[in-house]
């Protein structure tokens, strides 16, 4: 004999009685179920406590005059609930309230057989635990090849657990399944981005939530997050086998989402590979290697502007891998289906037009790269992402050209210090200078040199920020104030500082100049590949 | 772990705890105004179990502003010789008939259909009684023991009608003019006990929503509140039966001769094991006979002549045979009771509301059993077992039922074995068990 005895509500949730509603007596169903027998009106009194009676149509109707009789006696007698055919009318309201006051279940079923609920219910009264590995088994069942998506994934554990279920990202977003699920999660005290991410349970009963991470890397975060709505009655031996179940669950959809990560990588190495040639060596491609490019979408004939897309800050919880699919997914959002490709610097992608364009003009193409870039930042707090454009070029090798142009745009974008910064290599703009000027990594270690006094007295950078500020502003103190938010008094005062520190005279045009074209490449990670 | 427990007349309001301490008591106000201020100023934070309600005995006013009743008879062709309200006064007449008839139907005295129910008949009724009957009173001929035909009747004219039906079968009387005429003066007067009972149930309902609220019938016993409003005339006479439950609670005995001295006159009443002895007679109420088997104890007046003799010869008269029953006497009365000792117990012009508080409920069976199939012993537990379920019904715990002999009388002037039984279960009520998961 188990010690924790089963409660007629555990029973209900087992869904062994179909189409049942609970017509009164709802906080009885904590009582422990001790026996479920099938019974008479006059035998209650005989049965022994904890027993839940149950009727036939007819020994008991809950509509007739018998039944405040045998909610009277079965109250006395230490009765657990009784199960009988639903009524025709509505049951009075004197029946519920007496079973409410009595805190004796009133189970209405549409149709019954006594013997049929006994047998169901009997083999649960006597081993709890048996209900538990019920869904364990069947989860063990259902998970033995990894579901094919979150919404597969979502789908069979609703159904094997029998409690609606939501899958989210380590920053609580819901991906598949339940928002009501979801919803519940905002109260719940419990950090997804954790490094070692545990299993938690939260709330009690209905209220409470059952979570368990997935994790491609077992000794890393979570990709994401199984959440379970806490089954009603589940306490003790029936929430344990649920645990363990969703734990099963979580483990087949890690190996779901690390199978993917390997098909994605595969893939984007051959892109990568297959790009490398178009760019080095575009008057020889073989005829296999057209082929694939062409299988991929990619032209080659036509004119040809390239972007490369940069990463310029990366929060802990972003990973850099997942970011390439977002940046696909986006871009074919906004009107662009294209397939970027990863490179050292980020991800690169072009876009080709039959007729000889404009290579100054690159047309929509910077305003829908702005927004794609701006809705991925927005997903990802903290994450910065800049992107450059190329001029328009001819032929295979014009990717290249362009791809090389767009780099140098990217590296003008990176030093632009603002959200979804895009340039574009105009051929007759003064950034293209600049462009070149930067990729030159001896000149920027030069002058470089001349603000390291202000990064010593001043680890933070505010040094730094205002005096490119204050530049760029053309030596206006207020503008520089309005842009920083400070006072124009702390803008003179802090210049006082600068001035006092640097190297430099600022009032010498060749060294502002110097001094100007630092601050700009400052806090710029320069890839000097 | 048990709540408190209240009693409330007309004069006072008193919780009880659960060993029968006196925690609270408010005079002076209307029944709910008394509930009232007893929940939210006196016992604010104590769980309340019950509460006991003593309703005044209706008013021939209130029985003549009360609803015409409509009288369905299911016995045609074998009850037509006395028409239903044919024995009634004028008077009454003219206040409360509604429309009548009666209709095919009932059974014999064995639970042979006499004549199937007509039920086009009774559909045909219901829609003559439409906007003209505020209550139906239905009466079927041994409907007592074969209820089915008023059932039915009754179920099909509530579902047309949305007035009180009651059925001559919930009281529990041999005749069919009885059952007939008391389920008459019950259905007329639904409305005046649903209205005091509606506002001792807002209060409840506002302070103490899981207290059960009972009244008090005319043996000093109790129906739940939502049957008490179908029976009215059972509760006449529950103030006087109350009093005398009380003075025996007071005395902290179960069974004793009971006295109550009042200025004008002195009762005097017996309780027996939490029973009043029955009076053996059904009461005229308004010069009607009904069904109701109140008990009535003995009223000596004061205002007429030889006052102490005839006072001597009621208590002798109550005592013959319990000489071992002690003598309780509420209020002043000390020359006419010299030589017999006597409790004076204190709160004594408590007496009802206590008598209410700590009030048990009973079922009572008393009918003619035939017993063609089965034998007598069949028939006595038959009988027992219905007194027993009604005591269930109307608040007892079937753990604590005890039962009176049952009384056989055999009916010998009819051509079949037949007995007519009379038993009473009574126990105290039934208190919700916690629930421990």
């Amino acid at each position: 004999m188990n010690s924790v005895p089963i409660t007629l509500g555990q029973l209900l949730e087992l869904g062994l009685l179909p189409e049942h509603e609970v017509l009164g007596g709802a906080s009885g169903l904590h009582r422990p179920v001790r026996v479920v027998v099938g019974s008479d009106v006059h035998e209650i009194p005989e049965l022994a406590p904890g027993s839940v009676a149950v009727f036939g149509r007819e020994q008991l109707v809950l509509d007739d005059l018998a039944v405040d009789l045998a909610v009277r006696l079965a109250g006395s007698a230490g009765l657990s609930g009784i199960i009988a055919a639903h009524p025709h009318r509505r049951i009075p309201f004197v029946t519920t309230r007496l079973a409410d006051r009595l805190a004796l279940p009133l189970i209405g079923v549409p149709d019954i057989a006594p013997a049929a609920v006994v047998t169901a219910f009997d083999p649960y009264v006597r081993a709890p635990e048996i209900a538990g590995l019920k869904v364990l088994g069947e989860v063990a069942r259902r998970f033995q090849r990894p579901p094919a998506d979150a919404q597969a994934l979502v789908s069979s554990l609703t159904a094997a657990v029998g409690e609606p279920v939501a899958l989210v990202d380590a920053e609580s977003r819901l991906l598949a399944g339940d928002p009501a699920v979801h919803a519940l999660l905002d109260g719940a005290a419990v950090r997804l981005g954790e490094r070692h991410p545990v299993a938690a349970t939260t709330g009690t009963d209905d209220e409470g939530l059952l979570l368990h991470p997935v994790q491609a890397d077992p000794s890393g975060p979570a990709v994401c997050w199984i959440v379970v709505r806490r089954p009603r009655f589940g306490t003790g031996v029936l929430l344990e086998p649920v645990r363990n179940a969703i734990a099963i669950a979580a483990l087949s959809f890690a190996l779901h989402v690390a199978g993917e990560a390997v098909r994605t990588e595969r893939e984007h190495r051959r892109r990568s590979l297959l790009l490398n040639e178009i760019l080095e060596q575009p008057e020889e491609l073989g005829s296999r290697s057209v082929e694939r490019a062409t299988a991929l979408g990619w032209r080659l004939a036509g004119w040809h502007t390239a972007v490369q897309v940069q990463v310029s800050a990366l929060p802990a919880a972003v990973r850099v891998s997942a970011l390439g699919s977002e940046l696909e997914e986006r871009l074919t959002e906004h009107g662009m289906p294209v397939t970027p490709v990863e490179r050292a610097e980020g991800w690169m992608f072009w876009t080709t037009s039959e007729a000889a364009a404009d290579p100054a003009d690159p047309g929509p193409l910077i305003g829908w790269i702005v927004r794609t870039l701006a809705a991925i930042e927005a997903e990802h707090p903290g994450l910065r992402l800049c992107a450059g454009i190329g001029g328009a070029h001819p032929g295979a090798a014009g990717i290249g050209r362009s791809a090389e142009q767009a780099r140098q745009a990217a590296l003008l974008a990176r030093t632009a210090h603002r959200p979804a910064a895009v340039e574009h290599i105009d051929a007759a703009s003064t950034r293209r200078l600049l462009a070149g000027w930067y990729g030159t990594a001896a000149l920027r270690g030069a002058t470089a040199e001349l603000l390291a006094p202000l990064d010593a007295a001043d680890p933070s950078g505010a040094l730094v920020r205002t005096l490119r500020c204050y530049l760029d502003c053309q030596s206006s103190a207020k503008a520089a104030g309005e842009v920083l938010g400070i006072h124009r008094n702390t803008v003179m005062q802090r210049m006082d500082r600068i001035a006092e520190l640097l190297p430099a005279d600022l009032g010498d045009p060749d060294d502002r100049l110097a001094v100007h074209l630092a601050t700009r490449a400052v806090g710029v990670e320069w890839d000097e590949s | 772990m048990s709540g408190l427990r209240v009693g409330v007349d007309a004069t006072a309001a008193v919780a009880l705890d659960e060993h029968d301490r006196i925690r609270a008591v408010r005079h002076g106000d209307t029944p709910a105004r008394m509930l009232e201020q007893l929940l939210t100023r006196d016992i604010e934070a104590a769980v309340i179990d019950r509460v006991v309600a003593i309703l005044p005995d209706p008013e021939p006013a209130e029985l003549k502003a009360g609803a015409r009743v409509a009288v369905l008879r299911i016995g045609a062709p074998a009850t037509t010789a006395i028409p239903p309200l044919a024995a009634w006064p004028a008077r009454e007449l003219a206040m409360l008939a509604g429309p009548v008839t009666v209709v095919r139907g009932g059974h014999e005295y064995d639970g042979r259909v006499s004549a199937p129910l007509d039920l086009a008949a009774v559909t045909e009724f219901a829609h003559g009684c439409a906007g003209i009957a505020g209550a139906v009173a239905v009466a079927g001929v041994h409907g007592l023991e074969y209820p089915e035909h008023e059932r039915l009747a009754a179920a099909l004219l509530a579902e047309q009608l949305s007035v009180p039906v009651i059925r001559g079968g919930e009281t529990e009387a041999l005749g069919l003019l009885e059952r007939e005429n008391t389920a008459v003066l019950d259905a007329a007067m639904t409305a005046a006990v649903d209205a005091r009972i509606g506002e001792l149930t807002a209060v409840l309902s506002a302070r103490q929503p899981n207290a059960e609220l009972f009244v008090l019938r005319g043996d000093g016993t109790v129906l739940p509140a939502h049957r008490a409003r179908r029976h009215a005339t059972a509760l006449i006479g529950a103030a006087r039966a109350a009093a005398l439950h009380g003075a025996v609670r007071l005395a902290g005995t179960a069974s004793a001769v009971v006295v109550e001295a009042r200025s004008d006159a002195a009762v005097v009443g017996r309780v027996r094991g939490g029973l009043l002895p029955g009076a053996g007679r059904l009461r005229e109420i308004a010069g009607i006979r009904t069904g109701v088997r109140t008990p009535r104890p003995v009223v000596v007046s004061r205002r007429q002549a030889g006052f102490p003799d005839r006072f001597g010869a009621a208590l002798a008269r109550m005592r013959a045979g319990h000489d071992e029953l002690p003598v309780v006497v509420l209020g002043d009365l000390a020359d006419e009771i010299a030589g017999v000792p006597v409790i004076r117990p204190p709160d004594g012009e408590l007496a009802a509301v206590l008598g209410a508080a700590t009030a048990e409920a009973a079922g009572s069976v008393d009918r003619i059993f035939w017993q063609g199939a089965g034998d007598r012993q069949e028939s006595a537990n038959r009988a027992r077992r219905l007194a027993r379920d009604a005591a269930v019904r109307a608040g007892a715990d079937p753990r604590t039922l005890r039962e009176t002999p049952v009384r056989a009388a055999l009916t010998t002037y009819v051509p079949v074995p037949a007995a007519r039984l009379q038993v009473t279960a009574i126990g105290a009520l039934l208190q919700p068990a916690p629930v421990t998961p």
